[in-house]
């Protein structure tokens, strides 16, 4: 079946529906996703969104973009983290005003919470930046944008998993996708396409992310020949619950949390004196993993699956039950502890990846060092690389990435429609997801998908994870490529065209696959150690060297890098202590 | 904890036999949660079985599934010997676990279903205090459960929104900044037929007669005085 739009949007989480939000004001607009509207990913983020409003202690937007910069251990490109820090203060109050509750203070004005790396003064202590509404601010910014994007006749295709992008030259001419109740292939054709597709955490073995993370428009867009940038920068969050990598949300830091080694030390009052605790991601999970490695974990067995405590028990049973409900939920439940009275074991988990779709700060893909365009084409949210979480993203600026650019991008949309011709969609362009199903539902025997899967999360979490060296990735290159093949026996067991759940993870998987070898080839290129890319062989900072972005390339079996200048026009790289 | 036998029911609009019950041997731990024993299923014995899941972390509302008939988030609940795997009543089934939500949401974006303000607020940030139900309500995952749960709801009834239609219309009357009539809405969306029986629940915890049905009864009945 085939659609025609002006502009199609795929992703609904936060950034997909700020988007469509502001483009269907001026242009018909589809949003295509393969989960519910509201059941997007960034419905799980709980801690809040960053904004310099100032509200219960002195801010001021440039301190936000500085912690940003440095936080993201210069790779950030700075103009861009300075725009974000400034539009963040219209960003909440837009969005306030659309309908979103955050928690107030007595008096009635927009309540602050400490965040990690978020700093008053370039530097000086933690400040109050993060807006939050209860635990649930994602989930309520999902629910504000949806009801916002029914009141403008936006038309959402849910359940549809989008298999393919269709480009004319150097144009976008749209997409096609996989209706999941049905089986059936839809094209899509519009004169401008935005991915929003969410993160890629999936890739490893402990995550904090949810199923559906899987990558599927970096992916969809590296094998039409668009480059992905920095992919090798992913954040592992220090504290997922032990064995099961479920977030326990930095929130709990953030009221007053404290980590502890089993001589019950404080440990992060050596690796950070000032921030402690609140430090930056990759400081603090790098600290659990040495505690770790030098013994001090809690069974103190130096094992890579030994943990730390995440102690909360000082905060009282009504502050947890008020400000953080869901942990004392989750501890209940998967660990049997009451967070009031047990510390909570803690382990940290792949999070967040800062890489992605290359673009510009209107969501424009852009391909290369020149700023060659795929006109039509945007990506915004965590699939996209503007680039401001450079090497390292700070707590609750995801949330805000997607609002400021996910409008940004929307309205430039809005206007690219208005102009020039569309490309128009070619008759084969089904051909590729039609025969990638043909081959995945073939009546052969091929091999397990669910072991292949699991082989590559162990492969990545193991030899591309927090701590890296030349030999591991450089075998977990060799693994994924050998995978990569296998991948092409694959067979679904289950031949039914509805919600047919195994074919649609065989295809996950091949998405997965190709990130996961254009990540291993990126951090095994990069010789040196910045933000969340931390090698042994390269423990330094080398800014002569690797002040810049990658761009890598899938070309078949291989991946091809170039790379791409950071904007460094605010603020001299520095050494990052905190 | 070794060994359980788990039944599933299975729906398959394209086979010949479209609802069955499977049983499963699977071997789960103490703590193991419904979710996982689906996965294990999945993993090992059957990967045709349909079941949908997203965060694990009682968030996204989306692995709900009846358990020995109780509506529960899969992620979040204890696998037991015997349990009884159902989907969710009421509600249109696509495949085994699996049912549409698509048609309710249709259905309720005519009683339009966000903030409608009569002006923009004169200052931005404007000063705002909602009342402590509106903060309970906005908890809601859009579960289905309630509809579930609800005997008097069926989604090929458009004359009766069930639990959740009230909760959404709630969710807009205890906003200070919503400007519409959604008392009448409720009348319209059929809440003088709820037996107010008290069986529908929320696996969020929303106490859903006392904050939702009773207040709008309450003030239908009010209105009908004049
Ligand atoms: C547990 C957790 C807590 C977090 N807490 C915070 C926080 O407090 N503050 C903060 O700033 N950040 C937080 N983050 C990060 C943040 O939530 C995410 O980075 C952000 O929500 C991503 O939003 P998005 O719009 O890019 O994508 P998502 O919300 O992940 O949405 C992706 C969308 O793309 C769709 N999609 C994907 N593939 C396809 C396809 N092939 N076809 C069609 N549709 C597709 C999906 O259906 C979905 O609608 C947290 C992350 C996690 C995991």
């Amino acid at each position: 079946m085939k659609h025609t739009f002006d502009a199609i949007i795929v992703g609904s989480g936060g950034s997909g529906l700020y988007a469509a939000l502001e483009v269907s004001a001026k242009a018909k607009t589809a949003v295509l996703s393969k989960v519910y509207p509201v059941r997007s990913h960034t419905g799980a983020a709980q801690g809040g969104i960053s904004a310099a409003l100032g509200n219960v202690e002195a801010d001021d937007p440039r301190w936000h973009a500085f912690d940003t910069v440095k936080g993201g251990d210069y790779l950030v490109d700075q103009q861009a983290a300075m725009l974000m820090a400034e539009e963040a203060v219209q960003a909440v109050y837009d969005l306030e005003n659309r309908g979103l509750p955050f928690n107030r203070t007595p008096d009635g004005r927009i309540d602050q919470r400490r965040f990690g790396g978020h700093t008053r003064n370039f530097g000086e202590a933690p400040v109050r930046r993060a807006c939050y509404a209860a635990d649930r601010t994602g989930h309520m910014i999902l629910q504000t944008l949806y009801q916002q994007c029914i009141k403008n006749g936006v038309h959402f295709y849910d359940e549809y998993q989008v298999l393919d992008l269709a480009l004319k030259d150097n144009q976008c001419a749209g997409v096609v996708a996989l209706q999941l109740s049905t089986g059936e292939i839809h094209v899509f054709e519009a004169k401008t396409v935005l991915f929003a597709t969410g993160g890629f955490g999936r890739m490893f073995k402990i995550t904090s992310n949810a199923y559906a993370n899987t990558g599927d428009g970096p992916a969809i867009c590296a094998r039409r020949g668009i480059p992905l940038q920095d992919m090798e920068f992913f954040q592992f969050h220090p504290t997922g619950i032990k064995g099961l990598g479920i977030l326990i949300s930095e929130a709990v830091r953030g009221e007053g949390g404290i980590l502890r080694n089993n001589r019950n030390e404080r440990f992060m009052a050596r690796f950070a004196p000032t921030l402690l605790d609140l430090a930056p991601r990759d400081m603090v999970s790098r600290a659990i993993m040495t505690e770790i490695r030098s013994g001090n974990g809690i069974r103190g067995d130096r094992k890579i699956d030994d943990y730390v405590h995440l102690d909360a028990t000082h905060l009282g049973k009504e502050t947890l039950q008020s400000k953080l409900p869901d942990i004392t939920d989750f501890c209940k439940t998967y660990l049997g502890i009451d967070p009031a009275e047990n510390p909570i074991p803690v382990l940290p988990t792949a999070h967040y990846g800062m890489g992605g779709i290359p673009t510009d700060t209107h969501g424009r893909v852009v391909i290369d060092n020149k700023g060659t365009l795929i006109h039509g084409l945007y990506a915004v949210g965590e699939c996209a690389c503007v680039s401001v979480h450079g090497a390292n993203r700070l707590g609750t600026n995801s949330l805000l990435d997607l609002v400021v650019f996910g409008r940004r991008a929307g309205r430039h949309m809005a206007d690219y429609v208005n102009h020039g011709d569309p490309a128009g969609i070619a008759t084969d362009a089904t051909d590729f997801s039609r025969e990638w199903i043909t081959r995945l539902t073939a009546k052969k025997k091929g091999p397990h998908g669910g072991r292949i899967f699991d082989k590559m999360q162990r492969t990545m979490m193991e030899k591309v994870g927090i701590y890296r060296t030349e030999t591991h990735m450089a075998r977990a290159v060799g693994e994924i490529q050998t995978l990569r093949e296998r991948y092409m026996m694959v067979r679904a067991e289950d031949r039914r065209n509805a919600f047919n759940t195994d074919l649609l993870e065989l295809i996950e998987l091949g998405n997965l696959l190709d990130l996961s070898l254009i990540t291993a080839v990126s951090a095994l290129n990069r010789r040196e150690s910045r933000g969340a890319h931390s090698r042994e062989d390269y423990p330094d900072r080398d800014d002569p060297q690797w002040l810049k972005h990658t761009l890598a390339r899938l070309e078949k079996d291989d991946v091809g890098l170039t790379y791409k200048d950071v904007d460094v026009s605010l603020w001299k790289p520095k050494p990052r202590t905190y | 904890m070794g060994k359980i036998k788990v039944k599933v029911l299975r729906h398959d609009p394209e086979g010949k036999v479209k609802d069955k019950f499977d049983e499963f041997e699977v071997s789960v731990e103490e703590k193991s949660t419904v979710l996982e024993a689906l996965m294990k299923i999945y993993d090992t014995r059957d990967s045709s079985l349909a079941f949908e899941h997203g965060c694990r972390a009682q968030n996204c509302g989306l692995c709900v599934v009846n358990l020995n008939g109780h509506p529960r988030y899969a992620c979040m609940a204890r696998i037991t010997a015997d349990a009884e795997i159902t989907p969710l009543k009421h509600l249109p089934l696509i495949r085994d676990l699996v049912f549409d939500r698509r048609p309710f949401f249709s259905y309720l974006a005519k009683f339009r279903p966000y903030v409608v303000r009569e002006k923009d607020p004169d200052e931005e940030p404007e000063t705002l205090l909602q009342p402590p139900e509106h903060s309970k309500l906005m908890s809601c995952r859009e579960c289905f459960a309630c509809l579930s749960s609800c005997p008097t709801y069926d989604c090929q009834n458009d004359s009766f929104g069930g639990p959740l239609g009230f909760v959404k219309l709630a969710q807009l009357h205890y906003d200070r900044r919503d400007c519409l009539d959604r008392v009448s809405q409720a009348r319209e969306m059929g809440i003088l037929n709820c037996m107010d029986c008290s069986a529908c629940t929320c696996i969020s915890g929303i106490p859903l007669n006392k904050i939702v049905i009773r207040p709008f009864l309450a003030l239908l009945g009010e209105g009908s005085d004049d």
